[in-house]
């Protein structure tokens, strides 16, 4: 569904991404671990089309998207939860909603869409004329999710969704996350908490100082020993 | 765009009469240099350009007459853009690279006072065209008290004066009496403090009571001042300033119908124009300027704005014509000096006595340290849509009215 | 809606009110009622002085407010344009006021040259304007949103020098100013009803063409307002202006949010010019008045801000006529200046702060 070919990119004249590749089927979650700084949340924001890619390729459902700009891949359907959230904090939780289906092409399923963000989460429903900006931590990822889900994904990608989150509604988050996989929307995943994270994947790839390191099944990568004493901490 | 090409049309007329110069005038003509500061762009570009072509206008008919003899004059017209340190550099080119023989200019006072220094520290005479600040002749000596400014129009204290003057005498030769004034002046620039300053002077001696005075900054709006003078309930209401200020301060007072039948400008920059008729329409009428001007009952001047107006294809105004004249005063000082010699000159124009000048002045132009002593301001007043001299009664075209177009 | 957001505009009222103190303190003449001469008790006697005084000055005071009150509408006009382009670029746009200059003077050649009416001629100037602002968008402030901050302002900067200096060539420094044949007398209002024009409030004196100016100027305000706040377009513009890559990661185009909002931003000093020229005669710098006091209303008013840049206005427009009166001779914008800073020493954040 997904290939990136030897992508390289960066802020400014700070090189980051050294020839990143990867690769991601339909209906997989895959997981993307790494140390702070290794380039996970980079990779992602150049898939998104925030950042230009230096050179490199990015292969989207056969297309090229290498040089799309962002507000096009959003149209077709490659999604990103970013780290920070990126709410608009002071519009309510719905305007918030009625902004992730703001392509035209979304409008139709507006309403039934709004419905299933808020089965998902109950609490955005209570909240909806609430300004984003006061929601507290676990509300605000649940809205940026909700956010994602209004654009009715087809590749899904989390930036540290449970980060800043009390465990009980990381839990909740994996959990949600799971669904949206079960519903067949595929899943790129970036996360510190890589034991929960590898146990939910099927795929994972570890990242550092700007390249992919290693890969392989979310089982395999869990019981490497490399990275169970440098990402794992057991 | 018309005036590019006019301006491009001029240059090229400057060319070729460059060019029958050179084959008419051969060994036996003498030619002297004569330059002109004044800006040319910038934000008083408008009255600029329209002083360089009278000068221009004024030094072809100069030559085409003779009027010189054994001498052509050539015009070195220079840009001050309307700022005093440009002026002054300017001023010092025309000097010493291109060798003029006298300047004039420079329609602003700051540019002029700067222009009058340099030109009496090289010696070379400097006639002052328009400039209004009464401190610029003194400037115009050099070390040893020699004077080299020359100025023709009545300077910013005669304009003062004369106003509170003439206020008395209109009011009193209509059978009523000027008991109190309220005076809105700009209060930004030199020109409307110093104008202000010598009415304020003249009315303490004459006894003329001010009741209220509001010095104003530039602004869309005018209505609160206008309503402050309205309220000290004066006999009249005088106003210094310049065009589009004046502009709205006529509409504000029509606003708030001003009930003061007599509104005069005081060296002000929109009364007495043709263009305040055209922008204003019936409001203008009424409205009083004392101001400098040339003499509309002479009828060389009006020959001479009709040449202008046939050659440049619009109006001569007051400040043109001040310049053309002053480039007469030029060729008669270098035709009694004989040659381009800068101290012939200077001392050919503290003899000058020239009584064919087209300005409303009661006797000849001449020079009593740098300022002409007969010079004064005339009244004029818009009625029925044109702009007539009321004021004084030898020169008036007309009755002044006391009126208000809002009919208070 | 938090209070916050409005604690320019209360510090600004605040300086108001002091005004009208300070100005019956230094005109009323309370001192004679502190002599042993005089007669009565002092309060009643301060306050006869006071009465004789407004009597004869009073109406000083309403046409300052009056004035102060109708010019301050287009104040927050202008400055609403201004203040949506800061919200969503991040430019702090110098060349605003020469932007409103080309408006007065397409409206005057509009009127002078094909006879059609300024506030007619609103149908032209402010859709013009919009296009003038898509054009300068992408010919001088697309290439260069990657910027610093200072080189952005200069080259604003720079573009107000250039437009000026176009504007002189082509229209010379001479005031160009338009008369209206109604407006002045009995007036006929869109042949529903007769009005007598000016209309006089206690001797204060409100004059047709700034009555339209003002009603002019709040009806776009509204109106700008309603499509900020209810349409899709509108939603877009705020969230670009809140959280530019949660804009992007929606779908959002910010690119051409950016050109849109420059263009609407544009288009207000357009309204603005149709709305002033009948008494506001244009000249090349005409629009620098405007400019300059659309920046400390932006300051005052919060960003992105309508109802903020509104009440801004109102009080520059107050502020600046009330010390025309209070300090004859000075310049007007003193008072203004002075609100500029007080707000900025209680809104440290000052022009780039968004409050949380």
């Amino acid at each position: 569904m997904l290939t990136i070919e030897n992508l390289e990119a960066g802020y400014g004249d700070v090189k980051v991404l050294f020839g990143v590749s990867l690769e991601i089927q339909a209906g997989e979650i895959v997981a993307l671990i790494g140390a702070n700084g290794a380039g996970k949340t980079t990779t992602i924001k150049t898939l998104s089309g925030l950042l230009r890619a230096r050179s490199g390729r990015i292969i989207y459902d056969g297309q090229d998207i290498t040089h799309w700009q962002s507000h096009k891949i959003v149209a077709a359907g490659l999604i990103q939860v970013a780290e920070g959230r990126k709410l608009f904090p002071r519009l309510s939780v719905l305007e918030n909603l009625e902004l992730g289906s703001f392509l035209r092409k979304l409008r139709a399923n507006r309403a039934k869409n709004l419905k299933h963000v808020y089965s998902l989460f109950p609490r955005l429903a209570e909240r909806k004329n609430q300004i984003a900006g006061t929601l507290s931590g676990g509300e605000q990822q649940m809205l940026a999710i909700g956010r994602a889900l209004m654009s009715e994904p087809k590749l899904l990608m989390l930036d540290e969704p449970s980060l800043g989150l009390a465990p009980m509604l990381v839990q909740d988050i994996f959990n949600v996350v799971q669904g949206i996989n079960d519903d067949g929307t595929t899943i790129l995943i970036v996360e510190q908490n890589a034991v929960q994270t590898l146990r939910m994947a099927q795929r994972g790839y570890v990242m550092e100082h700007g390249k992919i390191t290693l890969s392989g099944t979310g089982d395999e990568l869990l019981h490497d020993d490399r990275i169970r004493t440098a990402y794992l901490g057991l | 765009m018309s005036k590019i090409l006019r301006i491009v049309g001029l240059m090229a007329l400057l060319m070729m009469s460059f060019g029958v110069m050179v084959t008419t005038a051969q060994d036996d003509m003498m030619v002297v240099r004569i330059g002109g500061i004044h800006p040319l762009t910038g934000f008083l570009a408008n009255d600029g350009l329209g002083m360089d072509q009278a000068i221009q206008m004024a030094v072809d008919e100069i030559n085409e007459m003779g009027l010189v003899p054994g001498i052509t004059l050539e015009y070195v017209s220079a840009d001050s853009t309307g700022a005093a340190d440009v002026g002054q550099q300017e001023a010092e080119r025309l000097i010493t690279e291109e060798g003029i023989s006298v300047i004039i200019g420079t329609f602003q006072s700051a540019v002029t006072g700067n222009v009058a220094t340099v030109a009496a520290r090289e010696g070379v005479p400097l006639i002052i065209d328009v400039a209004a600040a009464s401190d610029i002749t003194e400037r115009g000596r050099d070390a040893d008290g020699n004077q080299w400014t020359f100025r023709i129009q009545p300077n910013a204290d005669v304009m003062g004066t004369f106003a509170a003057q003439y206020a008395v005498a209109m009011t009193s030769a209509g059978g009523g009496e000027l008991g109190s004034v309220a005076y809105l002046h700009e209060g930004v620039t030199d020109y409307g403090r110093s104008v202000y300053g010598a009415f304020e002077a003249e009315a303490a001696n004459i006894g003329l009571d001010i009741v209220e005075t509001v010095g104003y900054e530039f602004g869309a709006d005018y209505t609160t001042d206008v309503t402050i003078v309205g309220a000290s309930a004066p006999d009249a209401v005088m106003v210094t300033g310049y065009y589009g200020d004046g502009l709205t301060i006529a509409q504000n007072m029509e606003a708030i119908a001003l009930d003061v039948p007599f509104v005069m400008g005081v060296a002000q920059g929109t009364y007495d124009q043709d263009q305040f008729v055209a922008d204003a329409g019936s409001l203008a009428e009424c409205f009083f300027n004392s101001n400098y001007r040339w003499d509309n009952l002479n009828p060389h001047a009006l020959a001479v704005r009709a040449r202008y107006a046939e050659r440049f294809g619009e109006g001569m105004t007051s400040a043109d014509v001040l310049a053309w004249q002053a480039t007469y005063i030029a060729a008669d000082a270098i035709r009694r000096a004989g040659s381009g010699d800068t101290a012939a000159i200077q001392a050919a124009l503290l003899e000058t006595d020239y009584e064919y000048h087209i300005m409303p002045y009661d006797g000849s132009i001449t020079f009593v340290d740098g300022e002409t002593p007969n010079a004064i301001p005339v009244v004029m007043q818009v009625q029925d849509g044109a702009v007539k001299q009321v004021w004084p009664p030898e020169i008036a075209e007309s009755e002044p009215r006391f009126c208000t177009s809002w009919g208070g | 809606m938090e209070w916050k957001q409005y604690r320019g505009s209360l510090i600004g009222g605040l300086v108001v009110i002091s005004l009208f103190a300070i100005l019956i303190y230094n005109n009323v003449d309370w001192r004679a009622c502190l002599e042993p001469e005089a007669e009565g008790f002092v309060l009643s006697c301060v306050a006869e002085n006071t009465s004789a005084w407004y009597a004869r000055y009073g109406v000083v005071m309403r046409q300052a407010t009056v004035s102060g009150l109708l010019i301050g509408g287009v104040y927050g006009l202008v400055a609403l344009g201004l203040t949506m382009i800061f919200g969503v670029l991040e430019i702090i746009n110098f060349a605003h006021g020469a932007l409103m200059t080309v408006g007065l003077y397409i409206t005057f050649i509009l009127f002078d040259t094909f006879g059609i009416d300024p506030y007619l001629g609103l149908f032209i100037t402010v859709p013009l304007l919009f296009f003038i602002g898509l054009i300068v968008y992408r010919v001088v402030i697309h290439p260069a949103r990657d910027a610093p901050h200072h080189n952005q302002l200069l080259l604003t900067l720079g573009l107000t020098l250039l437009i000026e200096n176009l504007l002189l060539m082509v229209f010379t420094a001479t005031p160009r100013a338009i008369r209206l044949d109604y407006g002045r007398g009995e007036t006929n209002i869109l042949g529903l009803f007769v009005m007598q024009f000016p209309i006089r409030i206690w001797r204060a004196v409100i004059t047709f063409d700034k009555l339209l100016a003002f009603l002019g100027a709040l009806v776009v305000t509204a109106i700008l307002y309603t499509i900020i706040q209810k349409t899709d377009l509108g939603k877009a513009i705020r969230a670009t202006a809140q959280e530019r890559d949660g804009a992007a990661l929606v779908g959002i185009n910010t690119d051409w949010i950016n050109m849109i909002t420059f263009g609407i931003g544009t288009a207000c000093v357009g309204a603005a010019a149709a709305l002033v020229l009948p008494f506001r005669p244009a000249d090349p710098t005409a629009g620098n008045l405007f400019n300059i006091t659309a920046f400390i209303i932006v300051v005052l008013g919060g960003m992105g801000n309508a109802i903020g840049a509104l009440l801004g206005g109102l009080i520059i427009g107050l502020t600046q006529e009330l010390t025309g009166i209070f300090f004859p001779g000075s310049p007007d914008l003193i008072g203004v200046f002075v609100i500029f800073i007080l707000v900025l020493l209680f809104r440290p954040q000052g022009l780039l702060g968004q409050a949380a």
